[in-house]
């Protein structure tokens, strides 16, 4: 054991406390059995790495949760969340359907051989000719706005097709904040209308309702009412309109075993198990239903099922006395590569066992930005240049919201079900970066 | 709108086919014809049976009831038998008419109490009685030209053919009362082209016959000469081929009534020669009649319920529908959603023992197999815990029991065995428990009427119940606690995807319930009056609109028919269910059947399912024949298995496999119109059909 330093530190009694942590050193030397020291050694630092096995047994959880309570459920992939290949294919597999919200999102989907009919295409914004395209190969579209309606009419005129359309409805579920941005109210008579309106020209059939009602809900009673109010609103469509709904949507928005910030307890503690959410929205569903006559439930989970299938490996970079006393490291890591930092406290662990005792400290990432904070106070054991920190979990989110900014983004692992390592996303160079930069003529640098 | 009609013709033909158990007008002109072979035969048969309808015209019978053709082919028979004797005239004709109604009239009564105080059919016995009636009578008719005084038209041909032949085609001839080689050869081939099976039975019936005669007698001439050997025949025919299914132990069942009859028959002559009179068919009414009666009343199980027309069509339907839908007990949903492990089955080595011992109990696992998630400390932890029960069945609430408290993990409360429970009375006749639920859970109050997935209650941990699961058990009582009856599950997905149907499920098994998607239910009801036409396309050149409607049995069965043919359909668990075709063979219908023998009303991607085709569906007349023929010593020879998958939105692809013939099948549904369009492709036909859909859909 090398000399350390001596440092004061307050001393916290028990394991539950404000900062919403364990006094006590973490280490993660392995991700399913491969030892995350031989994947850095390999694919350099930092790396994502992605666990297939957990992945799987994430989307399974809910899977069992959920239809063992409800008869007719679909599961639909989340493309914001993580629309890495690797990552997307290993639902669809499982049997996920894709849920997209932009011709980005749409043609990556099809581009890895979904079909359009498994596909969910959602968002305030869809370009004419996506959803033209989108129309053509039988995609489920969810109106946003009436606006869309009109875009969807012209395209059903052009190719003369009658179109089966979902709608978006927002509500007051009791959770703050509520979102009202998406689609239309059926609090007031906003959504009735626009149904009245959609059904005006016969150009549309609509099959499904679709709501999404928030982001990192940890309240399942929520979804109740939101279910309760949907079904509500399908009963009107029935007597007002003769509509029979094929399917109810309810989004996504479950928790996953993230810690937000001002949250003190732990997530095993504070976030309601995915079988509350079920039993939550399912009996909400059965209790209002003929039996018999259960329309589809679809999820759209994106972050409780990818989120703790990620993690970041990174490598201090240089250490630093602040001047008030405290420790700060700079790591190879920051904001550009963890975008839900701004909300999250990841669990930070050592790679391998360090000793020594625990130290407050501050980690930076590596961006020449002030905001480039990691954690504001972590507890650490001391550590030296090159020591490997593993964050997690990231597997939501990050891989999509990721900058190109400073620095390069790194590569992407898969540890396979099998124990393999697969490079699923190389790490970015400079011709990835200017390959699609054109240099005016008159620009260029003769020196 | 066309439809099925039955004529006169038709029912008059139809008497000559249905002496050798045949349908089809073609049979029964051809048979005509034969008769008149001997003009006064056949004319004499005509005009009895000719008289029969008119009268039975004349009393106001319906169509139906005369499409039940041995109303009329007995009065054919006597007509048939009188011509062998009277010449016709003036007095004979009076009196063939008036046996004609006569025998009708004795028809009429004695089927009905044939039918219902002995369950038989009436087979010939009426021809038998009126026959001796008739030539009894004719003793005192001095009136009546009797034929056998004058020189009889000899037929030549059969002095060269060996004697077993010639008797053989003789006793052919017989049953239509023209005993001689000429016709019996005529007779024989219209039965060899209806049915290979009546045929083959035929002939094995007469050999045993008349070698049985032969031990007897020790006289194979005399044997072979006797004029009553035809009996032997119609029992071999009617044993082996009609009423029994065909298999080898019916052509053993029919060898050994042959071999039995041959006392009878000899009995019977020496008693009737006494009056100077042939016995004509009563050996083989006194034979078949006792037969089919002591399979009865012994409930073998290789009867036919239900004579399909021919043989061949009987063992067909037989094959397939007991293989298709294997004989259910008491089937009843799963009571659950998602999927879940069978932890204790029938005669199970914990709790299902003795009166007990047909139950079911089920929990929710994982991939590693375990229950719960954790150490299973708590309740919380274990998967099946608060899931929702459905009901299994649809019926009336008799009891619930709702106030047990759960145990914790582990433990278990013997006090109360069933913990919450609730007892739910079938209409089919049976009382199904369900236990184990969590206390306050169950919704349905005694009295309610609850359907098959409804919600019941939710899985819980109360009663004899270490961990939360369920138990479902059976029962004719209505008591919890009666001892138990078995039952199958009707319906579920196995892990490999696979639509299952009807069955007992092993301990372990892993078992998805199935739910119904509602628009394609919907849009698979066909109600009676339903008219669908589509564009039908062969080898890419387009034929007439296929134009069908639906239509209701006699038995309330729906059919699809198409003027020439009917495919009969139900729904059944959850399916639509395409019972059995009965139509030609060019047919358009049996695409429809091909590509859509069962639709579950739950079309999830990746979901696949086996059925078994009538051998109908194979191209080559010939072959399917002699297959057909074949299938009756070996039932599970020559099944056409087929797979189906759902390959798209609404989309089931087939593949059928039959020997080296593979045909690969289509079908498209619309959520909104049901069957949209189905093609068949086989080696030599490339098939679309088309929905034809009015704009206003």
């Amino acid at each position: 054991m090398k000399y350390e330093k001596p440092v004061i530190t307050q001393i916290h009694i028990g394991k539950m406390n404000k900062m919403g942590q364990s006094l006590t050193n973490k280490c993660r030397s392995d991700i399913d059995g491969v030892k995350i020291d031989d994947i850095m050694d390999e694919f350099g630092s930092p790396v994502f790495i992605i666990s297939e096995k957990v992945l799987r047994k994430k989307y399974r959880e809910m899977k069992r949760a959920f239809t063992t309570a409800y008869p007719n459920v679909e599961f639909s992939w989340s493309y914001k969340t993580n629309y890495l290949d690797a990552v997307c294919a290993t639902l669809h597999q499982e049997g996920e359907t894709a849920e997209v919200v932009s011709d980005f999102e749409y043609e990556k989907a099809r581009r890895l051989g979904v079909p359009g009919n498994k596909i969910i295409f959602n968002g305030p914004y869809k370009p004419y000719a996506a959803l033209k395209i989108a129309v053509k190969e039988g995609a489920r579209i969810h109106i946003d706005s009436i606006d869309e309606i009109i875009d969807l009419e012209l395209i059903a005129k052009e190719l003369n097709v009658t179109i089966n359309v979902g709608i978006r409805l927002n509500m007051d579920t009791g959770i703050q904040p509520k979102w009202s941005r998406f689609g239309f109210c059926i609090d007031t008579d906003q959504a009735s209308d626009t149904v009245k309106r959609l059904l005006e020209t016969g150009r549309l059939r609509l099959t499904g309702l679709h709501s999404h009602i928030g982001t990192f809900i940890m309240a399942p009673d929520a979804y109740a009412v939101q279910v309760k109010k949907m079904l509500s609103f399908s009963k009107l469509l029935k007597t007002r309109f003769g509509i029979n709904i094929d399917y109810i949507d309810i989004g996504g928005g479950f928790p996953s075993q993230s810690r937000l910030k001002g949250v003190y307890l732990p997530p095993s503690v504070a976030i309601p198990s995915i079988n509350e959410y079920a039993e939550s929205i399912a009996g909400s569903l059965l209790a209002d239903l003929d039996p018999g006559f259960y329309p589809k439930l679809i999820i759209e989970s994106g972050r409780a099922i990818v989120d703790e299938a990620g993690f970041l490996a990174t490598s201090v970079h240089a250490i630093k006395r602040l001047s008030d006393g405290l420790r700060a490291y700079v790591m190879d890591a920051g904001v550009n590569l963890l975008f839900t930092n701004f909300w999250y406290r990841y669990n930070i662990e050592t790679v391998s066992d360090s000793q020594g005792v625990l130290e407050p400290c501050v980690l930076y990432g590596p961006l020449c930005m002030n905001i480039d904070v990691l954690d504001e106070l972590s507890y650490l054991p001391p550590l030296k240049r090159g020591d490997r920190l593993v964050i997690s979990p990231v597997g939501a989110y990050n891989m999509t919201q990721w900058m190109q900014f400073i620095n390069y983004r790194p590569p992407i692992v898969m540890v396979t079900e099998q124990g393999d390592v697969e490079l699923i996303r190389e790490g970015e160079s400079l011709q990835d970066i200017c390959a699609r930069e054109r240099l005016p003529k008159h620009l260029n640098l003769e020196l | 709108m066309q439809k099925y009609h039955t004529s006169g013709i038709q029912d008059l033909l139809g008497s000559y086919a249905g002496i050798m158990f045949g349908t089809g007008i073609w049979i029964g002109g051809g048979l005509l014809l034969l008769t008149l072979i001997n003009p006064n035969v056949g004319i004499s048969g005509f005009i009895t049976v000719l008289s029969a309808y008119l009268f039975s015209r004349l009393l106001g019978k319906s169509e139906d009831f005369l499409h039940l053709h041995y109303y009329i082919y007995n009065p054919l028979l006597v007509g048939l038998s009188l011509g062998t004797v009277f010449k016709i005239g003036p007095t004979s004709l009076f009196f063939l008419i008036n046996m004609g109604i006569l025998t009708f009239i004795i028809t009429s009564s004695m089927a009905f109490f044939f039918a219902n105080s002995l369950r038989l059919p009436i087979l010939s016995m009426p021809f038998v009685i009126c026959s001796f009636i008739a030539h009894l009578a004719a003793y005192r008719y001095s009136g009546l030209f009797v034929r056998h005084l004058y020189i009889a038209p000899v037929f030549p041909y059969q002095d060269g053919l060996p004697e077993v032949v010639a008797g053989f085609f003789t006793a052919m001839g017989a049953i239509y009362c023209l005993p001689n080689v000429v016709t019996g050869i005529g007779i024989f081939v219209i039965l060899f082209m209806f049915s290979r099976i009546l045929a083959f039975l035929a002939m094995v019936g007469y050999l045993t016959g008349i070698l049985s005669t032969t031990v007897l007698t020790d006289s194979f001439s005399q044997a072979v000469a006797s004029p009553n050997s035809f009996n032997y025949i119609l029992i071999a025919t009617a044993v082996g081929g009609v009423f029994l299914i065909p298999s080898i132990r019916s052509y053993i069942m029919a060898i050994i009534a042959v071999a039995v009859s041959v006392p009878v028959v000899e009995a019977c002559q020496i008693f009737w020669e006494r009056f100077g009179i042939p016995i004509f068919a009563l050996p083989f009414n006194l034979i078949t009649l006792t037969t089919i009666y002591a399979f009865g009343v012994s409930g073998a199980k290789i009867m036919a319920g239900y004579y399909w027309g021919s043989p061949e069509a009987t063992l067909d339907n037989h094959i397939t529908s007991t293989s298709r839908f294997p004989e259910h007990i008491r089937p009843i949903s799963a009571p659950f959603a998602g999927t879940w492990t069978v932890w204790q089955s029938f005669e199970g080595e914990w709790t299902h023992r003795g009166p007990w011992k047909y139950g079911l109990d089920f929990i929710v696992t994982d991939d590693d197999g375990n229950s719960f998630a954790g150490n299973g400390e708590f309740l919380e932890s274990y998967y099946a815990f608060r899931k929702p029960i459905l009901s299994p069945v649809t019926g009336i609430m008799i009891s619930v029991v709702d106030n047990v408290p759960d145990n914790s993990p582990g433990e278990v409360d013997e006090a109360s065995n069933w913990g919450n429970y609730v007892v739910i009375y079938d209409s089919r006749g049976f009382y199904v428990l369900i236990a184990h639920f969590v206390r306050a859970s169950i919704g349905p109050k005694v009295g309610d009427k609850v359907q098959a997935g409804q919600v019941l209650g939710l899985c819980g941990n109360s009663g004899y119940s270490p961990q939360p699961h369920i138990h479902l058990q059976a029962q004719l009582e209505p008591n919890v606690g009666a001892p138990t009856i078995p039952f199958s599950i009707s319906s579920w997905i196995n892990p490999e995807k696979k639509w299952c149907f009807n069955g007992i499920l092993p301990k372990g098994q892993k078992i998805t319930g199935v739910t119904m998607h509602r628009p394609l239910a919907e849009s698979l009801e066909l109600l009676i009056g339903t008219e669908l036409s589509f564009e039908y396309t062969l080898n890419g050149k387009k034929q007439d609109d296929v134009n069908l409607w639906v239509a209701m049995a006699d038995d309330a069965t729906r059919y699809l028919a198409d003027g020439n043919g009917a495919l009969y359909f139900g729904y059944l668990d959850n399916m639509f269910c395409a019972w059995r075709l009965v139509a030609p063979h060019n047919s358009p219908l049996q695409y429809i059947f091909a590509a859509a023998p069962r639709i579950p009303f739950s079309l999830e991607s990746g979901l696949w399912w086996s059925d078994l085709l009538p051998l109908g569906l194979i191209e080559s007349c010939w072959k399917r024949e002699l297959f057909r023929f074949l299938a009756a010593f070996d039932h599970r020879m020559f099944q056409v298995e087929a797979t189906y998958q759902v390959v798209g939105d609404n989309i089931v692809a087939g593949k059928i496999c039959f020997g080296r013939h593979r045909i690969s099948t289509r079908l498209e549904l619309d959520a909104v119109v049901g069957i949209k369009q189905i093609e068949f492709i086989s080696e030599t036909k490339k098939v679309f059909l088309r929905r034809k859909v009015n704009e206003s859909l």
